[in-house]
């Protein structure tokens, strides 16, 4: 039926829309497409040749003469294999934690009658319109006193449990049938078992593309360690970043994109093994939402 | 039996939402009523606090500061609005058929999506810049002077629209097309039969049914506009030039964490909620009245 619509949908348009259907499209690749080429060129150019850049010529795209000395400098002026590490162990540590908590409680509003849940779903959903950005400010003296200041908690603890996630998660166990669990407590299981046995094997498709989600956003966040760690030795990817363009290597442009096709590399890779998960992802938040 | 299993089912529900709630508990719900509070009062980051009234917003009031940096933000929200909206849609449009090659589109088209903004920031920095620029290589070409994009207060805000757009409209590109996916061809079938034309199937059929999509999407990027943008403002311009792209929630960052003044910064943010409630409340309403 799809196929037949869309036969007669391309064969019905005339010419010229076609043709600026083709040139949106190209533009639109184009325009996505060259800023990135660009800056992945810049990465393997000296100082030199990136100041010399004046006009358009062959060597826009390609450096005229590749070096990866920016690279080589890069991995002596900041510790990238411990940056690494540690960004990937604070974005890892969110994810896991935040799908276990998010996905419990998503559970009980699925399926456990209990009072008040009404009132407390709806609080939980108004927690949706005061993002971290807005609550930064009374975070920070909070954070402080907790005594969590410059830690990786600071990183981790607050981030564990999100309105978000509880709500994606609970649009899935409202469609999973309730015979599988009802079968399951007429044998005596109880609900803890229920939940780890029956429930989460079922969710796994949905716990990847949560997971990819909150992954994605640990690994990109940069307002809440900027904010809270001070310490070099802590510093995260995203901060690294931006510690390589303020700190001394101000004139240095060539390491600055070497670092940014290190941090982004990794993840590009990741987002074309999971990308249909991520997708799932976007789509149900689109329709449900 | 019955009031034995609701004393077990609420146990069990309290405990499965407990670890949860705690966390959100401590740190949003805490700080969001924390937040309102040192509005209202003199204070300082680390804790030091005098009441005083409404005093912070009377300043915000009468702050010049305040006033450009909230005009700033409803122009960029408005251009992010209705231009990655509109960007969203026709690019949705376009690689909604042919299978192959629309799979092929959307994975290159998601690839700033998953780039994070200190990159992008960083990558259009390069591109603006006044000396090795692309922009420049390419006004060169054309013999068009130099320009110093992000240095330039009456271009500034634009450059750093562009590049929140190029990051994020694929992301809305696929909520359209996931949109477009729920809508019955069936519908198309018989329009067509009465012989309705390509424009005509979109305005009567197409936009009308991507309603609650369109209102969604709206919703969100109102949100992400004023409020997502602390790291891009940051990283770009840090405000500048002359203020012009000192977006609200970046402007009380720094009011906070910069100049210490954590009052009147604590205003500025109950001013950005109240202010995004209001504008999502008007578009629900709207949204309602064109649904019957």
């Amino acid at each position: 039926m799809k196929n037949k619509i869309n036969k007669t949908f391309f064969h019905n348009i005339g010419q010229p829309i076609m043709i600026v259907r083709l040139i949106v499209m190209i533009l639109l690749l184009v325009i996505t497409l060259i800023p990135i080429l660009w800056g992945f060129s810049l990465a393997f150019r000296s100082n030199q040749e990136i100041v010399n850049m004046k006009g358009l010529d062959r060597y826009t795209f390609f450096p005229e003469n590749p070096t990866v000395n920016n690279f080589i400098k890069l991995f002596s002026t900041v510790n990238i294999p411990r940056v690494f590490l540690l960004t990937l162990f604070v974005s890892l540590l969110v994810t896991v934690l935040s799908l276990i908590l998010n996905s419990l409680a998503a559970y009980a509003f699925a399926r456990i009658r209990f009072p008040f849940r009404k009132f407390l779903f709806a609080l939980l959903l108004a927690t949706l319109a005061v993002p971290v950005e807005i609550l930064i400010i009374p975070l920070y003296p909070q954070i402080y006193k907790m005594g969590l200041m410059n830690s990786l908690s600071s990183l981790i603890i607050p981030f564990c449990a999100n309105a978000f996630g509880i709500f994606f998660m609970r649009q899935f166990f409202l469609g999973v049938p309730k015979e599988l669990e009802e079968a399951a407590m007429i044998d005596g299981c109880s609900r803890v078992r229920i939940f780890f046995a029956i429930m989460i094997p079922l969710a796994k498709a949905a716990l990847i593309t949560l997971g990819l989600h909150i992954f994605l956003q640990q690994w990109d966040s940069f307002l809440v360690p900027v904010t809270f760690i001070s310490s070099e030795s802590k510093m995260l990817l995203q901060v690294a970043i931006n510690y390589i363009y303020s700190g001394l290597y101000f004139n240095n442009f060539g390491i600055l994109y070497a670092g940014m096709v290190v941090a982004t590399i990794p993840i590009i890779i990741v987002f074309l093994f999971l990308q249909r998960y991520y997708v799932a992802g976007i789509s149900s938040t689109g329709i449900k939402g | 039996m019955s009031t034995n299993n609701s004393r077990k089912d609420c146990i069990e529900g309290f405990s499965f939402i407990a670890p949860a709630f705690l966390i959100i508990f401590i740190f949003v719900v805490y700080p969001a009523f924390r937040l309102f509070f040192l509005s209202f009062h003199d204070a300082n980051i680390m804790g030091g606090i005098k009441f005083t009234g409404m005093g912070n917003y009377k300043a915000l009031l009468h702050s010049r500061d305040f006033i450009r940096s909230f005009t700033v933000t409803l122009r960029f929200m408005v251009m992010v609005v209705v231009i990655q909206t509109i960007l969203a849609f026709i690019a949705a449009l376009i690689v909604q058929e042919g299978k192959r090659l629309s799979n092929f589109l959307r994975t290159i088209f998601f690839i700033p999506v998953i780039i994070s903004f200190v990159v992008v920031g960083y990558l259009w920095q390069g591109i603006y810049n006044h000396d090795y620029g692309l922009i420049n290589s390419f006004l060169s070409l054309i013999h068009i002077k130099r320009q110093g994009f992000l240095n330039d207060p009456s271009m500034a805000l634009y450059a750093l629209t562009a590049t929140c757009i190029w990051k994020s409209w694929p992301y809305f590109m696929m909520i359209f097309l996931a949109g477009l996916q729920e809508i019955p061809k069936e519908l198309y079938e018989s329009a067509m039969l009465d012989g309705a034309g390509e424009l005509r199937r979109l305005y009567s059929i197409t936009i009308p049914m991507l309603r609650r999509t369109i209102l969604f999407i709206l919703l969100i990027t109102t949100m992400d506009s004023v409020v997502k943008v602390f790291t891009p403002v940051f990283v770009m311009t840090s405000g500048g030039p002359r203020s012009e792209t000192d977006l609200l929630v970046h402007y009380a960052w720094r009011m906070a964490f910069r100049l210490g003044d954590v009052g009147y910064a604590s205003s500025i943010m109950v001013f950005v909620f109240v202010f995004l409630m209001i504008v999502s409340f008007v578009q629900l309403k709207i949204g309602e009245r064109n649904e019957e």
